[in-house]
């Protein structure tokens, strides 16, 4: 089973990062966002190309009747879309259902039942992918107009399997990183930590100063992790292929270079670095600690940075958190792929053709309005003067991204580890050993691999 | 050529049905074929399949389905996974079966005459039957956080005595939040037991307590050794349909601790569940024929047990 880093319970809608960053700092160089940005020929370019199929798209919309059944998870950015969607296309009418949490489980639960809606919306990488059989179930988009206006290298690492693409990206990636109450740290007297010997120190400095020095959500598990993850980061730079080397059986979860992340992480709970209740504390909880200042640092996502803002307000958060890019060696930050739309083989071709509209407006006329009403950085070319204001938090994430970026392991892994987190928090009460939690997701692996079929397993 | 009287044996009366399915009680075979249809293809179907698909690879990542022996079971076993999730499993529906019926059986004894003031507590106490599991195990993780109303009433009471602040992780303790949501899960659901075990005290003839009562029997005697022997048909219901629900619990433990802290309240069905979202359908119906045979195991003696104890009253 998979808690996967995409078990958010708050909607994605302040994202940091621009797509081409992501691709060129994956890849390993290092860029600006200037270089990586596309000129405004280019951005024209693609518009212009993307728009005869657009126009035909259309015609689709304007001529059907019917329902769309749509299922996905219950983001509230999705909302006002499918709302204006409705609004542009009366005749055609979406029944939509939102998965609650356990996304993942809800989700696949309906999709093993044999549930196939018109237009799916689940997590973009190639391990939720490959848990959705994409090759044998899913519509392959390789040839949509979408494709060419989407930033480059974005579909390469998140939806695309067998060279083929099966969704359309319009959310932005998500950051691997740490919060933290920038308040606290100033009177504390404690500077951005910039590798793991430095976050122990920090940690060991906030206890002294009264507070938890890192806030962890056992309660809804998820969250926890986020912090093995970071301390990967390194070690996935220095070896971009290790997890295709993973893919093929020639290195095992029990490597050193990941049993690390979870010794550093017993580390710090045996320097008393998290709260009392970190078993059970929730993840609002957590939010709410961070930001009364009664916890200095939660491991999470950029995208969750916009659940602070909803949990108070702009103002607030921008004067209380940042979000800092570390590892065990270096401050890099790590990015995973967010939500993509897939169109379900149905049988039905021409709800089928619907889908692939629905995809069509909402990357290209919608778009500019979807990145208004998000508070987003776009996806799609041509929409880099249109970005919306976005909290200081995701500003500073997306400066450590421009500077040093890896793609997380869910990216490039082609089979499921299992229940990491729940690994995870067996070590924590005691019942597992670092090297316990590695064995067990290696297990996990190894069983999941024999069962997608990848070869060696 | 004579014929010889052949004697006809007395038709037994379980073949009357068969027979008068053509003969004219049309009515009971058009009763009797919905349900029989819905039961076919809603439960025993499942079931059948459950002991097929127990026994294949199929997942979600994959169109074929192939035999793979126990493996899911093997594997399972292997893992931890199983033996932790049945201990859980064990340790949950003992304490719920048993808090359950305590509390039930107390309440039905103190409120078994229908006087107006008993039939309002009957009521008030079967209220949380009616509130949804989801609702009250939501509601329960709330008052039981760290700095929730339980720690801050209890740090209340405390505090009049001298004490310090109360902070009891409830819901973060290896050992006991098992048992507390076991506890929880009783509170919600033992209103049905209690109607039952009324029901069954009402049932039994005034003059047999009358009788005992004029011997010299004190309260305590009654009860002991005329009202609870007399209420054993409602001990093997409410005993039986406890120890399954509570075998079979799910929603409770999503909505408490969604099978923390460190997967101590994991039990069985929350298991099925996760490898179900996952797409792990060979591990998934293996669990769940796991589920249907400790079922089987423990509701089949207990209600031969039960019966049993009913007879030799």
């Amino acid at each position: 089973m998979i808690q996967s880093l995409s078990r958010r319970g708050s909607p994605l809608a302040t994202l940091a990062v621009v797509g081409a960053l992501a691709f060129t700092a994956c890849t390993g160089a290092t860029s600006s966002s200037a270089a990586a940005a596309p000129t405004a020929a280019e951005s024209a370019a693609a518009t212009e190309e993307a728009a005869p199929s657009a126009s035909e798209a259309t015609s689709i919309l304007d001529t059907f009747t019917g329902t769309i059944n749509v299922l996905g998870p219950a983001h509230d950015q999705y909302k006002k879309m499918f709302e204006d969607f409705q609004v542009a296309y009366p005749n055609i009418k979406l029944d939509i259902e939102y998965a609650p949490d356990p996304v993942e489980d809800n989700i696949l639960s309906k999709w093993a039942t044999g549930e196939r809606p018109d237009l799916l919306i689940f997590h973009a990488n190639n391990n939720w992918m490959s848990e959705l059989n994409a090759t044998e179930t899913l519509v392959d988009l390789s040839d949509q107009p979408f494709v060419s206006r989407t930033k480059p290298g974005l579909l390469e690492q998140t939806v695309t399997i067998e060279g083929k693409v099966y969704g359309a990206l319009f959310d932005d990636v998500n950051l691997d990183g740490m919060e933290y109450n920038k308040e606290v740290f100033a009177a504390a007297g404690v500077e951005i930590p910039t590798n793991y010997p430095e976050l122990l120190a920090a940690c060991k400095t906030l206890r002294a100063f009264g507070v938890d020095p890192l806030t962890e959500s056992g309660g809804d598990a998820w969250p926890t992790q986020i912090l093995a993850y970071l301390m990967w980061s390194d070690a996935i730079k220095a070896d971009p292929d290790v997890i295709r080397k993973i893919n093929r059986g020639e290195v095992k979860w029990t490597d050193p270079r990941f049993v690390q992340g979870f010794e550093k992480f017993l580390e710090l709970k045996n320097n008393d670095c998290f709260n009392a209740d970190f078993l059970s504390r929730t993840h609002e909880a957590s939010k709410a600690a961070l930001l009364a200042g009664n916890a200095a640092m939660y491991p999470m996502l950029s995208g969750a940075i916009s659940g602070l803002v909803a949990a108070s307000d702009l103002e607030t958060v921008n004067k209380k958190i940042g979000f800092f890019g570390i590892s065990a060696e270096t401050p890099v930050m790590s990015w995973e792929g967010s939500e993509a739309l897939l169109v379900p083989q149905t049988g039905d071709a021409e709800k089928q053709a619907v889908a692939l509209a629905f995809i069509d407006w909402l990357t290209g006329p919608y778009y500019a309005t979807y990145l208004a009403d998000t508070n987003q950085y776009p996806v799609i070319t041509g929409f880099d003067d249109k970005i919306p204001v976005v909290p200081d938090a995701l500003t500073q994430a997306r400066s450590y991204f421009d500077k040093d970026g890896v793609a997380e392991y869910e990216q490039t892994l082609l089979a499921a580890v299992g229940d990491i987190d729940g690994a995870i928090l067996e070590m924590l009460a005691g019942k597992k050993t670092p090297l316990e939690v590695a064995e067990t997701i290696q297990r996990n692996f190894e069983e999941n691999a024999k069962n997608v079929g990848l070869p060696g397993f | 050529m004579t014929t010889t009287a052949v004697p006809v044996k007395p038709r037994r009366r379980g073949f009357e049905l068969g027979r008068s399915v053509g003969g004219g009680n049309i009515h009971i075979a058009v009763l009797l074929a919905p349900a029989l249809f819905f039961v076919g293809l809603f439960f025993i179907l499942p079931n059948l399949l459950n002991f097929v698909l127990a026994f294949t690879d199929w997942t979600s990542r994959r169109s074929a389905i192939e035999w793979n022996g126990v493996d899911n079971f093997s594997s399972l076993i292997d893992s931890g996974v199983l033996g932790a999730s049945i201990v859980n499993t064990f340790k949950f529906a003992i304490v719920n079966t048993i808090a359950i019926n305590v509390f039930a059986l107390g309440l039905a004894l103190a409120l078994e005459r229908p006087t107006r003031r008993n039939v309002l507590l009957r009521a008030i106490f079967f209220v949380p039957v009616l509130i949804s599991t989801l609702a009250a195990g939501y509601v329960f993780a709330s008052v039981a956080q760290l700095g929730g109303l339980l720690n801050r009433a209890l740090t209340a009471l405390t505090g009049l005595a001298g004490g310090g602040p109360v902070a009891i992780e409830w819901l973060g303790n290896l050992d006991f939040t098992i048992y507390l949501v076991a506890l929880v899960a009783a509170w919600k659901w033992f209103g049905i037991n209690m109607l039952v075990y009324i029901a069954g005290l009402t049932a039994i003839p005034h003059e047999v307590v009358e009788a005992a009562r004029v011997e010299g029997a004190s309260t305590w005697q009654v009860i002991r050794h005329v009202k609870i022997p007399l209420l054993a048909p409602a001990f093997t219901f409410n005993l039986t349909l406890s120890a399954i629900g509570a075998l079979s619990a799910f929603d409770i433990i999503v909505a408490t601790t969604k099978g923390g802290p460190a997967k101590t309240t994991e039990v069985l069905n929350f298991v099925l569940f996760r490898q179900m979202g996952t797409g792990a359908f060979g591990y998934a119906t293996a669990i769940s024929l796991v589920i249907f045979v400790l079922i089987v195991v423990v509701a089949i003696p207990l209600i031969f047990y039960l019966r049993r104890r009913e007879v030799e009253l």
